[in-house]
């Protein structure tokens, strides 16, 4: 009910009401001192004894009686009023509930959305990634640009030594496992003393290198397996083209899908 | 008018558009007091058999009062001690609206 929710979220004076509203009630009270004065005179008239106090009393009574229920319309509009107010607190309690839920979805949907320091950490990460250029897309534009540009004209190849380079030197290489790889799968015909001697040179490459002279290099180039060229003019015999299909490295770097 | 006040007011006001209009409770006794004078030695003239009907709605009344806990709620303050209550839910409704206005700027402005 209306009036018990009122009551409840009233003032101190709530637990005394709830004591005993009925001696709160004003119109209460005067009907219990009309019965109680009624009841003093029926009975000093049944004595044959009128008490005329108690026929002022009764009267004062009716009078009391009587204010109070002409205040009854101002109860009824009172009710009105609490009714009234009952029902826009319902809808006030309502649409709060109604905004704290809505709220509650929003936070949640918020939360499930990543954090903006995140986010600026991810694009930092990304563009920083970015910028980064991988060897192996560097080597390969490299490469296409080997293809079409020469050395400059004003470089000069002594200043750059065997040294300096990063990769061993092509002698070293000619010396190397590679070679020898080579020279076995090449086929029999290479006489094992070729490969002695050249196992001989191997050994002594360390004086030789330094004490190369322009005599002694040929003397040893004529004693060595020759250098595969690429020449087009040399008549390839067909054990010589079953050996350049075996080390065929698809060194073709032309590709022209690309261009 | 609330159906419980208006049973009150018709257990103890005149009401002329009743079937059976109730009669105010001083005639009645002016009347039963005037008959008892006339002939104080009849046994059928008697105060209390005179007032018993005014006992009896008072009776009904009280008891009306005692099992209806709405109405004894709303007789149970005053007029003046009503109009302070109904002040304060006023303003407490009226700060909740507030707060609506406010949330609804913020939600606005975001």
């Amino acid at each position: 009910m209306s009036l018990n929710t009122i009551h409840k979220s009233s003032g101190p004076d709530r637990s005394v009401s709830a004591e005993n509203p009925l001696k709160k009630a004003q119109i209460y009270n005067d009907i219990c001192e009309y019965e109680e004065t009624l009841s003093r005179l029926v009975a000093s008239v049944d004595r044959f004894h009128p008490d005329i106090q108690a026929v002022k009393d009764l009267i004062e009574a009716d009078r009391k009686l009587s204010e109070s229920l002409k205040s009854l319309p101002k109860y009824d509009e009172i009710d009105a009023r609490v009714k009234k107010l009952d029902q826009e607190h319902e809808e006030a309690d309502k649409k709060t509930a109604r905004i704290l839920e809505t709220l509650t979805a929003c936070h949640d949907q918020l939360n499930s959305l990543p954090m903006l320091e995140q986010i600026e950490f991810e694009r930092a990460t990304m563009l920083k990634q970015r910028e980064k250029v991988f060897t192996n897309v560097l080597l390969d534009y490299a490469m296409k640009l080997a293809k079409f540009t020469h050395v400059p004209p004003t470089f000069d190849k002594g200043t750059v030594g065997p040294n300096n380079f990063v990769w061993p030197a092509e002698d070293a290489m000619r010396r190397g496992m590679l070679a020898i790889a080579s020279l076995r799968a090449s086929g029999n015909d290479v006489p094992p003393e070729l490969i002695t001697q050249d196992k001989n040179n191997q050994e002594e490459s360390g004086e030789v290198h330094e004490e190369a002279t322009a005599p002694t290099e040929e003397v040893r180039l004529e004693a060595r397996r020759p250098s595969f060229e690429f020449d087009s003019t040399r008549i390839k015999e067909p054990q010589d083209e079953k050996h350049d299909d075996d080390i065929d490295l698809d060194l073709d770097l032309f590709n022209s899908e690309e261009f | 008018m609330n159906p419980q006040l208006a049973q009150i007011e018709s257990l103890l006001v005149p009401n002329s558009h009743q079937s059976s209009p109730s009669i105010e409770f001083i005639p009645q006794l002016y009347y039963a007091l005037h008959q008892l004078k006339k002939d104080p030695n009849s046994s059928t003239n008697s105060l209390d058999a005179a007032t018993l009907s005014i006992r009896h709605r008072l009776k009904q009344c009280k008891a009306h009062l005692a099992e209806n806990d709405e109405c004894r709620e709303l007789l149970s303050q005053t007029p003046a001690e009503w109009d302070k209550t109904l002040t304060q839910r006023q303003n407490h409704l009226d700060s909740k609206r507030e707060v609506f206005r406010a949330l609804e700027q913020q939600v606005q402005q975001l």
